[in-house]
């Protein structure tokens, strides 16, 4: 089942980190598309384009929509907010997905791919479960995601978009023990994902790319 | 079989790691997990913090680094090199291996130092765990997007170039720097290589 929110925002793209020139401050952040760096400059769109990567206690509670994007950045007038947007949008930094609009769904997973960061850390036992670590050996887990999340976040980066890692994952779950149904159903599974990406999103263990 | 060299590079991404063994993705392949043994090795085989540039990483220094005698540490590798998860190069030369390779990056881009904007840095959670030339960030940054390394070099040549900035050997000189970092950087973290086409 979605999350309960608006349509999702997601950053696109990969985070290359902050530009500075001599004798000045950050000019604003570097995010690699395409083949090259795009400077996204500092102010609301830098910070919009950071906050469009979700934060990690909300992300599993609310879709990380325009109203979450609005909230992190200090309650930016609505005007200027889209404002904002729509410019990150124009320049594919950003994209907006309602998981109401089947066709735009798909369209989003067929021509998104997804690259992940950091290391597995395995299962870990909790006590509502099993939980899978993300983060650097030898240290604690960045993130505890579920194995699911867990599934997407290590084989996708191998398979060419995201409708096509969610139905790989989708087949693979067949000869699971104790598998749910919606977990085998390849359209159930593409509606989760839109709720999985922010909750890897937002502790930088990985970056969603378009399609070349 | 002998192993390939001078050098070596170990290719995939370790996504599960238990106290007992380890699964590494390499390519498209799902192998099973590997024995802590076989992953140590594996690991080894990745470098060092700090090893010079363009010197090879050898079997000799893989078992080192393993804690294990060389001939056992080889006869790991050697399993490892029929997997397709270790390679062998000639930092010197390595036009034919790249173009077999893909590199991945695993780390944050941190951006450039705020005192020397020339130098770029990368980190993962709260560690810095590099500062490269922009050349080199380039290639660790965007090596992913052209089909093998070698044609991410050269384009990376192409853009000092553009930049005005030259790099001495132009693609060649780009490769073998970025080539020659990886016992450093992979070591790291930082990066992981994969087979040219599947990622």
């Amino acid at each position: 089942m979605s999350l309960p929110g608006g349509a999702r925002l997601y950053p696109v793209g990969q985070r290359l980190g902050e530009l500075h020139e001599d004798g000045a401050g950050s000019r604003g952040v570097v995010v690699g598309t395409g083949e090259r760096g795009v400077l996204v400059e500092d102010g609301d769109r830098a910070d919009a384009w950071d906050a469009a990567h979700g934060l990690g206690h909300l992300v599993r509670h609310v879709a990380w929509d325009r109203s979450q994007l609005g909230g992190v950045l200090g309650g930016l007038p609505s005007p200027d907010l889209d404002r904002v947007v729509a410019d990150l949008l124009d320049r594919g930094l950003v994209a907006e997905v309602d998981p109401g609009d089947p066709a735009a769904t798909e369209r989003f997973l067929a021509t998104h791919r997804w690259f992940s960061r950091l290391g597995g850390l395995g299962q870990q036992e909790r006590p509502g479960g099993f939980v899978c670590g993300i983060g650097v050996p030898g240290a604690p887990p960045v993130r505890e995601v579920s194995p699911r999340v867990y599934e997407f976040w290590s084989l996708a980066p191998e398979l060419p978009t995201l409708a096509a890692a969610a139905d790989f994952l989708a087949a693979s779950a067949v000869d699971d023990d104790g598998v749910e149904p919606e977990e085998t159903d390849p359209a159930a599974v593409r509606l989760a994902l839109l709720d999985w990406l922010h909750d890897l999103l937002c502790v930088g263990a990985g970056w969603l790319e378009v399609v070349r | 079989m002998s192993l390939p060299g001078p050098g070596l590079l170990a290719l995939g991404w370790c996504y599960e790691l238990w106290p007992d063994r380890a699964a590494v993705l390499v390519g498209r392949r799902l192998p099973e997990p590997w024995d802590a043994r076989t992953h140590r090795v594996w690991a080894a085989t990745r470098g060092a913090p700090g090893w010079p540039v363009g010197q090879p990483w050898t079997p000799a220094d893989v078992a080192r680094t393993a804690g294990l005698d060389e001939a056992e540490a080889v006869a790991v590798l050697e399993r490892l090199v029929e997997q397709g998860a270790v390679v062998g190069v000639d930092p010197a030369d390595p036009r034919p291996v790249a173009g077999t390779l893909t590199l991945l990056p695993l780390a944050e881009g941190w951006g450039t130092d705020p005192a020397d904007p020339a130098v770029h840095r990368y980190g993962l959670g709260d560690v810095e765990l590099a500062r490269v030339p922009w050349v080199l960030h380039n290639v660790l940054a965007l090596a992913h997007r052209w089909p093998d390394l070698g044609a991410a070099c050269d384009a990376v040549a192409g853009f000092a170039r553009d930049a005005g900035t030259p790099v001495d050997g132009d693609g060649d000189g780009v490769l073998r720097l970025a080539v020659g970092s990886l016992p450093a950087l992979s070591a790291l973290g930082l990066v992981c290589l994969q087979p040219a086409g599947e990622v």
